[in-house]
């Protein structure tokens, strides 16, 4: 029996979960400041959205995103237009469709961090002079960093296990959008079982050792920060 | 908290009985038939025929061919597996899993190109067509798994422009997902079954079926299977299903 492993795949995997989590950082946590701070009218119903991705099955998701961006609707052509290709089939796609397919994995964390967070913390930051800002900086996001961490390698992890989503608007495209889960799919389907199971024992491991990572991270900072 | 329980209670009275008449029906004469996805139309078509005429009902499982027959070798409950392609038939047949002799070809498929693009018609069109620089993208099945990919590639490498025309191929697991990519906008065309289009608009072309292999698709009676499956299966040769078929697209040449 020869086994060869393709890596491509996932190194591809990788790109797309690091740069969806950069991204998924810089958008998810405004998002958990509103939702942990503002209170304001209709909010269970805009924390329902945040979350329809856990529940609506990754496929209907993918389909949505490929409707939404192919010529039938208004943005898909007004990004047809600017850029020439739909968004479909391209490594940036596979971004986009990630940052949504993750959200409430980095959102739900780091909103219940900052939930968490002492207000006396809060209260106090603010009576010596602080302004939001400043408490942002200097007193929420450094007691909740053990939320932050976790959203981080959450959304990492999701990422990386992602299926549905990519199968539905990636296009399979090597070296472009084809990532580990789509090319172990592949494999199964050829038939090839030995080098699917190859693929599907990397990323076993890899998924074990994320979770025991962050299981670590867990309780260490647990016992660091109090409350 | 008793609105609570009450709740629960309701959902689980809910839950039983939405599950009981499975159990009654599994009392009767029951078929359970694995079918590939691009077949699944006439042959759900057939079933309820042949329900009708016999008094068996037809549980229909569907999915890809790979799929299938993966779960057909780990010992899925299928009593009849209809194929995409006849490898997967053939390795079955190979193992000793299905009832000997009961191999058969129950369709052939046509490839087509098809669009649904405004100003693109594929009217009386070529494959060389293919090579147009309004054409960007042509959403194939993917041709390392489906069989309707893989005549698509031929037939490409047989007219000699593979080459000029790979780059701009985006791949779907299926026909279906294939059809999916153009259908949506995504991809100028797509290179699929004639039976994928059946009930769509836009405008197609369609394949010459002698520049790639016949995609025939075939269909076995697994191991074990009950006196009624050979009863569904000749009823799937029979000139109501023949009809059936070409009407969804495919000829049934034996």
């Amino acid at each position: 029996m020869q086994l060869h492993m393709d890596w491509l795949p996932f190194i591809i995997s990788f790109k797309l979960a690091f740069a969806t989590t950069v991204c998924l950082l810089f958008l998810a946590t405004p998002v958990a400041y509103i939702l942990a701070y503002k209170g304001f009218r209709g909010k269970p119903l805009v924390e329902a959205v945040f979350a329809l991705p856990i529940v609506l099955p990754p496929t209907v998701l993918g389909f949505f995103v490929l409707i939404a961006v192919g010529n039938m609707s208004p943005v898909g052509r007004w990004y047809q237009n600017i850029f020439g290709h739909t968004l479909a089939f391209t490594f940036e796609g596979l971004i986009v469709a990630s940052i949504l397919y993750s959200f409430p994995f980095a959102v739900q964390p780091i909103q219940n961090a900052f939930e968490g967070v002492n207000p006396r913390l809060v209260d106090t930051a603010r009576t010596l002079g602080c302004n939001r800002w400043q408490t942002f900086w200097r007193v929420i996001l450094p007691a909740s960093r053990r939320g932050i961490v976790m959203g981080i390698m959450l959304s990492f992890a999701h990422t990386v296990g992602e299926f549905g989503v990519v199968l539905m608007v990636g296009g399979s495209i090597p070296g472009e959008t084809k990532v580990a889960s789509i090319a172990l799919y592949e494999n199964v389907e050829m038939l090839e079982y030995s080098q699917a199971a190859l693929m599907a024992l990397a990323l076993l491991v890899f998924s074990y050792a994320v979770l025991s990572v962050v299981y670590y991270f867990n309780r260490r900072t647990s016992t660091l920060v109090p409350g | 908290m008793t609105r609570l329980v009450r709740t629960i209670l309701l959902l689980l009275f809910v839950a039983v009985s939405s599950i009981t008449p499975v159990k009654a029906e599994a009392a009767g004469r029951v078929l359970t038939v694995a079918v590939a996805s691009n077949a699944l139309r006439p042959v759900q078509e057939l079933a309820g025929l042949f329900e009708e005429r016999y008094g068996v009902k037809v549980r229909i499982s569907s999915g890809s061919t790979g799929k299938l027959y993966t779960q057909i070798t780990q010992g899925a409950p299928f009593h009849v597996f209809f194929a995409a392609d006849k490898r997967r038939p053939e390795l079955l047949e190979e193992k000793g899993l299905i009832e000997r002799g009961s191999r058969f070809t129950y369709a052939v498929g046509a490839l087509i190109v098809w669009t649904k693009r405004p100003g693109l018609d594929l009217g009386s069109r070529g494959l060389t067509f293919l090579k147009d620089a309004r054409i960007r993208r042509i959403a194939v099945a993917n041709p390392s798994t489906a069989p309707y990919g893989r005549a698509a590639v031929e037939a490409l490498e047989r007219k000699g422009i593979l080459k000029d025309v790979q780059n701009k191929f985006v791949y779907g697991e299926n026909v279906s997902q294939a059809f999916n990519f153009a259908r949506t906008g995504n991809a100028d065309v797509c290179i699929v079954a004639l039976s994928t289009i059946y009930g769509q608009d836009g405008s197609y072309f369609p394949v010459d079926g002698a520049i790639h292999s016949p995609i025939v698709q075939q269909a076995v009676i697994l191991r074990g299977a009950p006196p009624e499956a050979r009863e569904f299966t000749r009823f799937l040769s029979s000139p109501d299903a023949v009809t059936v078929f070409s009407k969804y697209g495919y000829s049934v040449a034996r």
